[in-house]
């Protein structure tokens, strides 16, 4: 579904080297590496935010620069930062969402509301972290885009939520809609739970790309997160 | 492929904008009219330097407004926000121009009772109200409009750079303000509003104020476009 060939950034402070990967649909592939890997510079190149970027970034054979704005639409953001106007209500501010998104499902939203358990009249500007990662999720989930990219989603969660969200992406992926699920995370327990896949990055650069069998078979009985811990540790960094 | 302007998209924004809005505009104007009531109990309105000072200020809540919501923009975020959206950035500067239009005309038309309501509209000739409302309403959208334009061929032809040098504003602006100078010393249309000009000396600050709001507003409005850009080709990431 989507092809990053020879994708790189070069910033002052910050480079990505040169990155291929193949995501496909149905695919629920995790993001991981410390602070400073790469992942949110990735995950901004999927959903169409960057524009200097060296290499290849396409989605169903087009280079995702000559599909904006539209490619938007088809991809789901949950940012590290919730965008909204703080003086919106909940049921404002996906109100006002619904006219960008010509596949916008208001029951789908409401549910998914409901179910997050979500105040319709809570406003935007007072939520919690963990409300308002919940809305986020509901604004990147409620048009049902093709492409699903979680950045950080479970970062300074309280356990109950992060629970609570990580099932939902489980279930999510569980579907299998022909969908491709992307979340960049520093929280390996959650990578164990809900990824297919898992590519690891550390200093910019692509230190692996396993499937998750793979990744069980290797860690004979022990824990993945261990596992990924150590190649982690092995770099000489702290995930 | 996504129209250069959606006139759904359009409408939310302008929608959601008006909501923004509203609550300055309102506090301005209660201000204003609360004066103005005093003024005319106490006799001060009869006073022409009165009217003047209170055309004066109704002119400058425009570009008032208009920096306060890019700054606002800036400061809580929701250009990001708009950014993000799956809409080009002629959309965004379509909405964004629709309401500081029809903020300019009703400042004009208020502008207008105001005036009527004390002396220095005693000789008014109602017939011509239009073209009173036209210059002062309308004229202010000009410069808006131009700033638009110009922004959008810039970053057709990848000028942006060159369209925030300030000396192209200023040309711009002087270029409309001869052109209105001449229309209202030559045009016999515009006799009547010349005749309360003359009449009162709301002209010199009136055309002072309309000078300093042209070149705010123009200022306002080359930069929201050219931040709104950012829609179009998406922000890189600069860390």
């Amino acid at each position: 579904m989507i092809t990053l060939e020879n994708f790189g950034v070069s910033y002052k402070s910050f480079s990505l080297q040169p990155l291929t990967l193949e995501l496909g649909a149905d695919e629920c592939v995790a993001l991981v590496g410390p602070n400073g890997a790469g992942k949110s510079t990735t995950m901004k190149g999927l959903s169409g935010r960057l524009k200097d970027y060296t290499g290849e970034i396409r989605f169903r054979s087009y280079e995702v620069r000559t599909l904006l704005p539209q490619y938007r639409a088809w991809v789901g953001l949950l940012p590290e930062k919730l965008l909204g106007l703080g003086w919106m209500t909940v049921s404002e501010h996906l109100r006002f969402l619904r006219s960008f998104y010509p596949s916008w499902d208001d029951a789908y939203a409401h549910t998914l509301r409901e179910r997050l358990e979500l105040q319709p009249d809570a406003r935007v500007g007072t939520l919690s972290k963990g409300m308002a990662v919940k809305l986020s999720f509901i604004a990147a989930e409620a048009y049902r885009p093709p492409v699903l990219l979680l950045d950080e989603p479970t970062s300074g969660l309280d356990p109950v939520v992060r629970r609570e969200l990580i099932g939902l992406i489980r279930e999510l992926a569980d579907r299998k809609e022909s969908r491709l699920i992307v979340f960049s995370t520093h929280i390996l327990e959650d990578v164990e739970f809900v990824a297919d896949r898992v590519i690891m990055l550390r200093a910019g650069a692509l230190v692996s790309d396993e499937s998750m069998a793979n990744l069980q078979r290797n860690a004979r009985g022990g824990s993945v997160s261990g596992l990924l811990f150590d190649q982690l540790s092995a770099g000489g960094m702290r995930a | 492929m996504m129209r250069s302007v959606d006139a759904d998209a359009v409408r939310a924004l302008v929608r959601v904008e008006i909501q923004r809005q509203w609550p300055q505009f309102l506090k301005m104007f209660a201000v204003m009219g609360a004066i103005l009531l005093v003024a005319i109990f106490t006799g001060g309105s009869r006073d022409n330097g009165f009217a003047a000072g209170l055309g004066a200020s109704l002119l400058l809540g425009l570009p008032a407004l208009a920096a306060m919501q890019i700054m606002r923009d800036r400061l809580d975020g929701s250009l990001e926000f708009f950014c993000s959206l799956p809409v080009t950035g002629e959309t965004m500067a379509a909405a964004r121009f629709t309401v500081l239009a029809a903020i300019a005309l009703l400042t004009a038309v208020l502008n207008l009772a105001a005036l009527v309501l004390t002396d220095a509209a005693a000789r008014l000739d109602y017939p011509n109200l239009a073209v009173y409302v036209g210059t002062f309403g309308l004229g202010w959208a000009v410069p808006l409009a131009l700033g638009a334009t110009t922004c959008a061929l810039g970053s057709r032809f990848r000028m942006e750079t060159v369209l925030m040098l300030p000396f192209g504003v200023l040309i711009c602006i002087a270029a409309f303000g001869a052109t209105i100078s001449r229309y209202l010393a030559a045009s016999s249309a515009a006799a009547p509003l010349r005749q309360i000009f003359v009449a009162t000396w709301f002209v010199p600050v009136a055309t002072l104020a309309a000078f300093i709001v042209c070149i705010t507003i123009t200022f306002a409005a080359f930069r929201f476009t050219a931040s709104s850009l950012a829609a179009f080709v998406p922000a890189p990431d600069r860390r």
